[in-house]
């Protein structure tokens, strides 16, 4: 019963890892404090509340607003997304430009021949990639910067 | 009617200060604080609980105001984090009290007004 409302606590509360560690040391020490005096594991859940609950009034009292951390995560979520596109579009895009063939490489013919290579696609798929990459990459900064101003 | 807005703004800009009373008075732990709370004040503010006790003995901390060190306890095995108030606490705390002193004289003296035009 206190291990598994101790552990729904842990998962409610948004606080830093540190803050956490403390909060959770508090409530293992309420409980044995509880039980030194008496009381059973069920009347200090009672005095609790549900564990929503309390980690809501830890969060509040902290000075610390769950609605803006949540937007604050969602943010941070976008930005690492879209830097990962972008470095992967890159990588793609310097892969498939170095392993195209060089223009007029037809066979081992010593000398230049008439037939032309086309792909399947009339652009080279580097650049498409490359601007894909770019695109993201202006995404992801334009991200910091929104979140670095609002800190201010 | 203990739970008007009122009232819960009252309780809210005194509860440090009583905290502080208590741990000014002997270095004590979380239990032993929303007990005492309880016994002494419990009908009047109503009952604390850890939910707001422990913030705001963080926040306590925080300001440098307590200070704490954590003991293993004899009596259950576990640990205790015992709150001692610091120096710079006791000067706040002094300050408070002064503060609320000459502010009961003053709300007093308005509470004053009504009852003597009531009489």
């Amino acid at each position: 019963m206190r291990e598994e409302y101790i552990k729904k606590v842990t998962k409610e509360l948004s606080v830093s890892r540190k803050q956490k560690r403390e909060i959770i040391r508090d409530l293992n020490e309420a409980f044995d404090s509880a039980k030194e005096h008496g009381e059973t594991e069920k009347q200090v859940i009672d005095r609790l509340g549900t564990p929503k609950d309390f980690a809501e009034s830890m969060e509040e009292t902290i000075g610390f607003n769950r609605a803006q951390y949540r937007k604050r995560r969602k943010k941070l979520l976008a930005i690492y997304c879209s830097c990962g596109i972008a470095v992967f579009c890159m990588i793609c895009a310097f892969i498939a430009k170095h392993s195209e063939l060089p223009d007029n490489t037809i066979g081992q013919a010593d000398s230049m021949t008439q037939i032309t290579v086309n792909g399947f696609w009339s652009f080279d798929i580097w650049s498409v990639l490359l601007i894909i990459g770019l695109i993201f990459a202006i995404v992801a900064v334009a991200f910091i910067i929104g979140l670095t101003r609002k800190k201010k | 009617m203990a739970d008007s807005k009122y009232i819960q703004q009252f309780k809210k800009g005194s509860f440090e200060m009583i905290l502080l009373c208590l741990i000014a008075k002997k270095e004590t732990y979380g239990y032993e604080i929303i007990t005492e709370l309880n016994e002494t004040g419990g009908k009047i503010f109503g009952y604390a609980k850890e939910g707001t006790i422990y913030p705001m003995l963080y926040r306590l901390q925080d300001a440098g105001l307590v200070q704490c060190r954590i003991a293993s306890s004899q009596a259950n095995g576990g640990q205790k984090k015992y709150y001692s108030i610091t120096a710079k606490g006791r000067e706040t705390l002094c300050e408070l009290i002064s503060f609320w002193r000459s502010y009961t004289v003053c709300v007093d003296s308005f509470i004053d007004i009504v009852k003597n035009l009531e009489a």
